[in-house]
């Protein structure tokens, strides 16, 4: 069941009416149904594998916190063991992934995101102070994993975000239910009347492949998170934002701060910075000061860390070569930067008028577009090849849609966070719908020639 | 005030939202006429004797008019073009929620026709009909992949990529379309006769599929509750092919439930058709002619069978009629001058 | 306290320590100081930090970062 299928909206009228109704009381109990229902229209076999993610998740949370409490162990045992059982659960989890990943069987749909999601929870639990954070409630944790908006393509979240609205309580709100509207016919809007309307084409010539595809990724990316924050916002609750205007950044990493901020800040939390902290990591640091000095041993360790990281981004993306080399790629040219740094800021404090002049920064920015969107062609490279064409009328209709959401995005950017009125965001959020329905790009598409009486 | 403008809008919305999907509908007003013809039987006076159900092989081969001139007997065609079976029984429950016709005639040819064939048909027969859930479950059982049912309660959902191919007949028949069908027959003056008859005695045709008896079974039950005589045919065109397996399987069908069935093939003669001069195709559809010949033939053989009220006398009837006739004799004599003019007729919609 | 400011001033010496307490939030601090100054502490406390502790709330101050040292100290010793 898609967002942007009827299916789908009915599936959230029903629901939205169940939630704020019958169901006051029992709203939690109640998304978690409706999430295994929608999950269960990508396969029922899928409900199998999910569960079998909240099951292992849930008994190994509650060992190590049985373990704290060991009598008999020392600390240095007691911690020891923890980790031996959150290893182990990472390593049914993870490596269930890899194998879907790598082994030619039916990919379960969302199972990356839930699967990271998961883990970054067990994570959590291992690392808490106490035992108060681990969940006691099997099916609280089964609604953390499962939560139908996010369970196809993140945001990924953190328990100790989303705990806060996730379970309940929430009254309806037409303020809230007003924005999550908007949202979810924002994300229609780039999903259906951009990205839909551009894919089929992008292959067809060089700078629709660089330009288009950025794009389309765009697009399809943030509409889709758009659409799944809408959801959530409907039902009360606050996903993490996963994106902060991306192609306004300055540099690659600043870029990666803001495109899929919340597997960035997985990926940093759960590898880069654990693995950069770690005892072999310090050792190697020692070791290199004695004898390549300073500089290598701040550095060495950092880059392998960004490396692997690197690596595995790649890898969690897709299995082919072309996205562990486009993951590696991301990583080399953040080093380079990094290594360059120095060589920036002397020429910054060199020419301060220039570079803090607006020219400039656009600059800065363009550059970087350009920049990514070379990275991306690593990516495109899976794409198969395309021949349909992009009609005058469907470029018209993609350059209006383009203008308009770079329109939107500087003004937000200009005014910060002030919200438009009620019949404002009303007005758009119907106006955006109308045009999804007309220029969206859904359906049987419409040829003539298909209706030509042919005397029968 | 301000609760009010928060009303306002999701109005104004639906209006815009109605008047886009009016907008974008095709109007088969420059071609494609039959699929204008379906929605037309709504503005009629429900006082019909007699419902003709099927595709062209009853929308262009029966003049209503002729057999209201010769026998008095109301009756109109809710055809479509290639009407398939459950289409026809959908459009019957459809027109049971308006009026209780004493006869149907149901063209059987679509009996061959044992699953759904094509989108572009479906839209042809049902978008005209109103919403209801004859029209729902119509579309649920027509649907070709890809389609779905929701697309025929808002058919915006089906359309809206014809704004790339709006044009002026799209904003000059916005609020009304002119009228095609008389009494749902579409008239064709042209004359071209007969040079092949198909042979079908060498190919043999099949057994018809489970769910086209199905619904003729429908058909027939609904017939049999409503007190309605079902009168089965096949028009006498030449082309495509009635093979004799699905003679043998109608007649058999027919005898099986004591229906009246015609093969009106077995009765050209007397009939009087002239292939030479009473077919606008070579003897696929009928012209004018043909399809008062057909209409004459037939009224007489449904009074033989039944009694049906003759509504001359009705002054009402008479006065709506007289028009029909006019606007009928008009547009016959337009395009028999179009066609010594042109070769060909160009006008139909009046 | 003087020791630990003055490995800070050897990661970053452009920041005011006294009363910066924003290193993180504000982003003064990048993956690359907090990495230097992890393993700096490390060998001079001989202490182990680990993940659990990169929270912003333990790294935005001097102050912050002494309570940790201090209580990392009494824990694992």
């Amino acid at each position: 069941m898609s967002f942007t299928s009827s299916y789908f909206l009915l599936f959230l009228a029903v629901l939205a009416v169940l939630y704020y109704l019958p169901f006051r009381r029992l709203q939690w109990q109640l998304l978690l149904a409706a999430s295994f229902f929608y999950y269960a229209f990508s396969g029922l076999i899928n409900l199998a594998y999910i569960s079998a993610t909240i099951v292992t998740t849930f008994i190994a949370t509650l060992l190590m916190d049985k373990l704290r409490t060991a009598e008999g162990l020392s600390k240095k045992q007691i911690k020891s063991r923890r980790r031996a059982v959150m290893l182990v659960c990472l390593v049914i989890n993870i490596g269930g992934l890899a194998v879907f990943k790598y082994a030619p069987l039916r990919f379960p749909l969302g199972i990356s995101f839930y699967t990271l999601q998961t883990m970054g929870y067990l994570i959590d639990c291992y690392r808490a102070k106490n035992a108060e954070f681990t969940e006691r409630n099997p099916f609280r944790l089964a609604l953390f994993t499962s939560f139908f908006p996010q369970l196809i393509m993140g945001p990924i979240s953190r328990f100790s975000d989303l705990k806060k609205t996730l379970y309940g309580g929430h009254k309806f709100n037409a303020d809230s239910f007003l924005d999550g509207f908007l949202r979810i016919a924002f994300g229609m809007f780039k999903k259906l009347v951009i990205a839909d309307r551009l894919s089929p084409v992008m292959k067809t010539n060089p700078a629709l492949a660089v330009f288009g595809y950025a794009i389309v990724l765009y697009c399809d990316f943030t509409g889709g998170i758009d659409i799944a924050l809408g959801v959530a916002k409907i039902f009360g609750i606050e996903l993490a934002e996963n994106f902060n205007a991306p192609f306004f950044s300055n540099s690659i990493a600043d870029y990666w701060r803001r495109w899929h901020i919340t597997m960035g800040a997985w990926f940093r939390d759960y590898i880069f910075y654990p693995l950069s902290i770690s005892k072999p990591m310090r050792k190697l640091t020692m070791k290199l000061k004695e004898k390549a000095g300073d500089g290598a041993a701040k550095r060495i360790p950092v880059y392998i860390a960004t490396i692997v990281t690197w690596f595995l981004t790649g890898i969690w993306h897709g299995s082919q070569w072309n996205y562990i080399v486009w993951g590696l790629a991301n990583g080399v040219v953040i080093m380079l930067s990094q290594e360059c740094e120095p060589l920036y800021k002397r020429f910054r404090a060199k020419n301060e008028r220039l570079t803090s002049s607006k020219p400039y920064a656009a600059f800065t920015i363009v550059r970087t577009f350009l920049l990514m969107s070379l990275l991306r062609g690593f990516d495109l490279f899976s794409y198969p090849a395309q021949t349909a064409k992009l009609t005058v009328a469907s470029s018209a209709i993609v350059a209006a849609a383009v203008l308009l959401l770079v329109v939107l995005g500087l003004w937000r950017h200009r005014s910060k966070d002030a919200r438009p009125s009620r019949d404002l965001r009303l007005a758009g959020a119907f106006a955006l719908i109308a045009a999804v329905l007309v220029f969206g790009a859904y359906g049987l598409g419409y040829d003539a020639s298909g209706f030509i009486y042919t005397q029968f | 005030m301000k609760k009010i403008k928060f009303i306002i809008i999701p109005v104004v919305f639906l209006l815009v939202f109605f008047g886009l999907q009016r907008l974008l509908m095709p109007k088969y007003m420059d071609g494609v006429y039959d699929g204008a013809m379906p929605k037309e039987y709504y503005a009629e006076p429900k006082d019909h004797s007699v419902i003709f159900l099927g595709d062209c092989e009853v929308y262009e081969n029966f003049s209503p008019i002729e057999l209201w001139r010769e026998y008095g007997i109301s009756s109109y065609i809710r055809g479509g073009a290639q009407q398939l079976v459950w289409h026809s029984y959908y459009l019957l429950e459809d027109t049971l929620r308006y009026e209780k016709p004493d006869v149907v005639v149901l063209s059987i040819f679509a009996m061959q026709y044992g699953e759904p064939k094509n989108e572009a048909y479906n839209r042809l027969n049902l978008d005209g009909l109103r919403l209801s859930l004859s029209k729902i479950n119509a579309a649920r059982v027509s649907a070709t992949s890809g389609e779905s049912a929701l697309s025929y309660v808002f058919p915006i959902l089906r359309f809206h990529d014809r704004w790339q191919e709006l044009n002026l007949t799209d904003l000059q028949y916005y609020f009304g379309t002119k009228k095609v069908g008389h009494n749902g027959y579409l008239m064709k003056n042209e004359v071209k006769p007969v040079d092949y008859i198909p042979d079908t005695s060498n190919k043999s045709g099949s057994s018809f599929s489970p769910l086209a008896w199905e619904y003729l079974d429908k058909t027939r039950e609904l017939c049999e509750k409503n007190g309605i005589t079902l009168v089965l045919i096949k028009a006498p065109t030449l082309w495509p092919a009635w093979y004799p397996e699905f003679e043998t399987q109608m007649e058999d069908y027919a005898e099986k439930y004591g229906l009246t069935y015609f093969n009106m093939l077995e009765s050209v003669e007397e009939i009087g058709l002239d292939w030479n001069t009473d077919t606008y195709d070579a003897g696929q559809h009928m012209n004018l002619p043909g399809a008062e010949k057909c209409a004459r033939w037939l009224g007489g053989r449904l009074l033989e069978l039944t009694a049906l009220p003759d509504l001359r006398d009705n002054a009402v009837a008479a006065a709506v009629w007289e028009k029909k006739i006019a606007d009928y004799e008009r547009m016959k004599e337009i395009q028999l001058a179009e066609i010594i003019a042109y070769g060909k007729s160009k006008t139909i919609i009046y | 306290m003087e020791k630990l400011i003055e490995i800070l001033n050897n990661i970053r010496d452009d920041v005011d320590y006294e009363t910066c307490d924003t290193l993180i939030d504000d982003g003064i601090y990048v993956s690359f100081d907090i990495i230097s100054l992890v393993a700096a502490l490390c060998e001079e406390y001989d202490i182990d930090i680990g993940a659990e502790e990169l929270i912003p709330e333990n790294f935005n101050s001097a102050k912050a970062l002494y309570e940790m040292v201090q209580r990392l100290i009494e824990e694992q010793n």
